[in-house]
């Protein structure tokens, strides 16, 4: 006999073992631990009709019941050749049910009690006599061990249930360990963000939403003023809303004022007002610096059976809020250090404006035009700010110009000119070594040369001039010819952007010259006005008068 | 399960029990304990727990908190009642951040609760500490 073989031990428990039994021959029933029928034999034909009949499923109930009172239940005798073997269906030690699996012998076939069962349920005992003559096989001697042998198939079977309840237990765990690594690894990586604050919030808060079962996850932040810059008040969210833009601020703020900086809240749907809907918590974790809270991290609607915030959840904003603390704290310093770092070159080249009156201010109007220009002109945030530094520190070689040439009343002989002429490559010398400069030195070096490579010091033109330093000399020319010479009033504004437009291609950039009609000279004519007031208090009204120095390449008003 | 667990020199160092619903925690916990040589049982709920820990009592039992059939709390003050395991020190595992009360500590044999996620070796080294023994933890640490 060819062994048949039964499903998959993959497929239900239960399954599994009616398949098999059905392959034996052998009758099954299915019980709830209560006693209730699930599922009975599911023979076709007469013998089914049998299986199925009143008397017999009477029969069967009844054992069953009286297993149920017992720890052990036995193998019972229900006729000459009927035996039903209880079969205990079991999660770990706990009962689930029971099976009663019935095994005939041919004894049964012409029993009185087939007879009897069939004439009362209206069955032609002949017809099922026939049918049984294919399963009644089993000898009573043999019973036994077919007991045995199931009960050993199922307690296997369980074994594999349960165990594969585990793998999915153990996988599901792991995915998530898997994802919260991740999360941890991908927030630890971008800590080198200290420039850019905002790109970490928004990125921890999207990860966060993501990784944990949070419809939405935000971090707001206090009106603290002491933040890295552009954070106090904000409010960044990831997900699904939960309520309007400022209902969610308001909240927010309201939360903020009564959180502890060193623990986490849990708020009951009672207390989270619309942060959130039917059972949901919502969880609100405190970023603080120096014991203060300054931010704090939301996530609401969790997601799933469990509407409870879980200590693992607490656990993982818990170390965002402690990463979040350290990016804070560095862009603070970096913040900090990146002010004190341009003060320091502002105080230096103030100074050297200052020895003339006349250029009082000149930087730093030169730096503010230059970004303006550059931001008209298309170019991306940092390298705006990196030609606005450039502006900052673009005369800073005049340092190295004798101040009696720098500031003489009287005309510039060649030689004296000569001299200021080098004030670009001085700049470049004194700059040269500061490290992270190197992207600076060519708005130094080369913000006298012109367009049509007449300049100095290398006289190069066109595109061969660094962009940089053809921003920096169009805003330079600008504020020369805006500002008061002792040779000459401030030019008006109109007349000075006829003179851009006019040397637009020889001096300077043409394209430059158009990108420089979109820049708004608010901004200008205030630090113009606060350098005039500067200038005169700083003075005590002395003016340094000092005659119209160059030939005809100086017009246009080269500030040298 | 019930063989007898020994340590790197042989000897038995103490009967546990460790009761959760969620099987990956039992059986890294047990894991983590058998190979630092203890003899441990699970359970996946508190009346299992309670019926491993009454017919044999254990040094010390591990359980979770929230179960189905009978609570880790609840266990631990059925077994504090029992005169077999009145004696029995717990480990309480929570997944949720609120601590226990007072009465709860009093009622029960409960030293430690410790939130999940934890770390099995955090687990091992409590254990050896309640339990009085040289932890293997330390011992590797100094030796590292």
């Amino acid at each position: 006999m060819t062994p048949e073989r039964s499903q998959s031990v993959s497929a239900p428990a239960h399954l599994l073992l009616q398949d098999r039994c059905r392959l034996m021959g052998i009758a099954l029933w299915r019980f709830d631990a209560d006693g209730a029928r699930l599922s009975g034999p599911d023979e076709a034909g007469e013998l089914g009709m049998w299986l199925r009949s009143p008397p017999v499923e009477r029969l069967v109930a009844e054992t069953i019941r009286a297993w149920r009172l017992i720890d052990v239940p036995a193998l019972v005798r229900l006729a000459d050749g009927f035996s039903l073997i209880p079969i205990v269906e079991s999660q770990r030690r706990r009962r689930r049910g029971f099976f009663a699996a019935a095994a005939f012998g041919p004894e049964l076939i012409a029993s009185g009690f087939l007879a009897g069962t069939c004439s009362e349920s209206g069955l032609d005992a002949g017809r099922v006599q026939e049918a049984l003559r294919a399963c009644a096989v089993f000898p009573t001697s043999v019973v036994e061990r077919i007991a045995l042998c199931l009960s050993w198939s199922q307690a296997d079977l369980d074994t594999i249930a349960q165990d594969q309840a585990s793998i999915a237990d153990f996988s599901r765990k792991l995915a998530e360990t898997y994802e919260e690594i991740t999360l941890l690894q991908k927030l630890g990586r971008s800590m080198n963000q200290v420039a850019q604050p905002r790109k970490f919030v928004a990125l921890a808060c999207d990860e966060l939403q993501k990784t944990l079962p949070f419809e939405w996850v935000a971090v707001r932040f206090t009106a603290e003023r002491r933040l890295a810059r552009g954070m106090s008040g904000r409010l960044h969210i990831s997900g699904e809303a939960p309520c309007s833009h400022p209902d969610l601020e308001a909240q927010t703020t309201r939360l903020l004022a009564g959180l502890s900086p060193v623990e986490a809240m849990v708020l009951a749907p009672e207390h989270r007002g619309t942060l959130g809907r039917g059972t949901s918590q919502l969880l609100v974790h405190p970023v603080a610096r120096e014991g203060q809270v300054v931010a704090a991290i939301f996530a609401g609607n969790k997601r799933g059976d469990d509407p409870h915030v879980s200590s693992t959840d607490i656990k993982l904003f818990e170390a965002a809020a402690a990463y979040l603390t350290i990016l804070l704290d560095n862009s603070i310093l970096y913040d900090d250090q990146q002010l004190m770092f341009i003060g320091t070159l502002e105080a230096l080249t103030s100074s050297i404006d200052a020895k003339d009156p006349y250029t009082c201010g000149h930087s730093e109007r030169v730096a503010e035009l230059a970004a303006a220009l550059a931001t008209a002109h298309g170019l991306d945030d940092e390298s705006v700010e990196r030609i606005r530094l450039a502006g900052v520190i673009h005369d800073v070689g005049k340092i190295g110009v004798p101040e009696a040439v720098l500031c003489k009343t009287g005309r510039l002989t060649e030689a004296e000119f000569a001299l200021i002429k080098q004030h670009p490559e001085i700049g470049f010398q004194i700059l040269k070594d500061i490290p992270h400069f190197e992207d600076l030195l060519p708005g130094v070096l080369y913000h006298h040369e012109r367009f049509d490579g007449r300049g100095y010091p290398e006289k190069i033109g066109g595109a061969g001039i660094p962009l940089m330093a053809r921003i920096i000399g169009l805003v330079d020319a600008f504020d020369a010819m805006s500002s008061n010479r002792t040779y000459r009033s401030a030019m008006q504004r109109d007349r000075v952007m006829e003179e851009l437009a006019d040397n637009a291609g020889t001096q300077f950039d043409p394209e430059l010259v158009e990108s420089f009609k979109k820049v708004g000279l608010a901004r200008y004519d205030e630090l113009v006005e606060k350098h005039q007031i500067e200038s005169e208090s700083g003075n005590g009204g002395l003016r340094i008068r000092r005659p119209q120095p160059g030939g005809p390449e100086q017009r246009g008003g080269i500030a040298a | 399960m019930n063989e007898q667990q020994t340590n790197d020199s042989g000897t038995l160092v103490g009967r546990l029990i460790v009761v959760d619903d969620e099987m990956h925690i039992v059986h890294v916990l047990a894991l983590k304990l058998r190979n630092a040589g203890y003899e441990v049982r699970t359970a996946a709920d508190g009346e299992e727990g309670f019926e491993l820990a009454t017919q044999n009592p254990p040094d010390l039992i591990i359980t979770d908190l929230q179960m189905p059939f009978l609570s880790g709390l609840e266990m631990c003050a059925k077994l504090r009642n029992h005169p077999s395991t009145s004696k029995v020190p717990a480990i309480m595992l929570t997944a949720r951040g609120h601590a226990l009360s007072r009465t709860d500590l009093d009622t029960t044999n409960i030293r430690l609760v410790l939130s999940k996620p934890f770390s099995p070796r955090q687990v091992l080294e409590e254990v050896e500490r309640i339990l009085g023994r040289p932890s293997a933890g330390a011992l590797s640490k100094e030796a590292a």
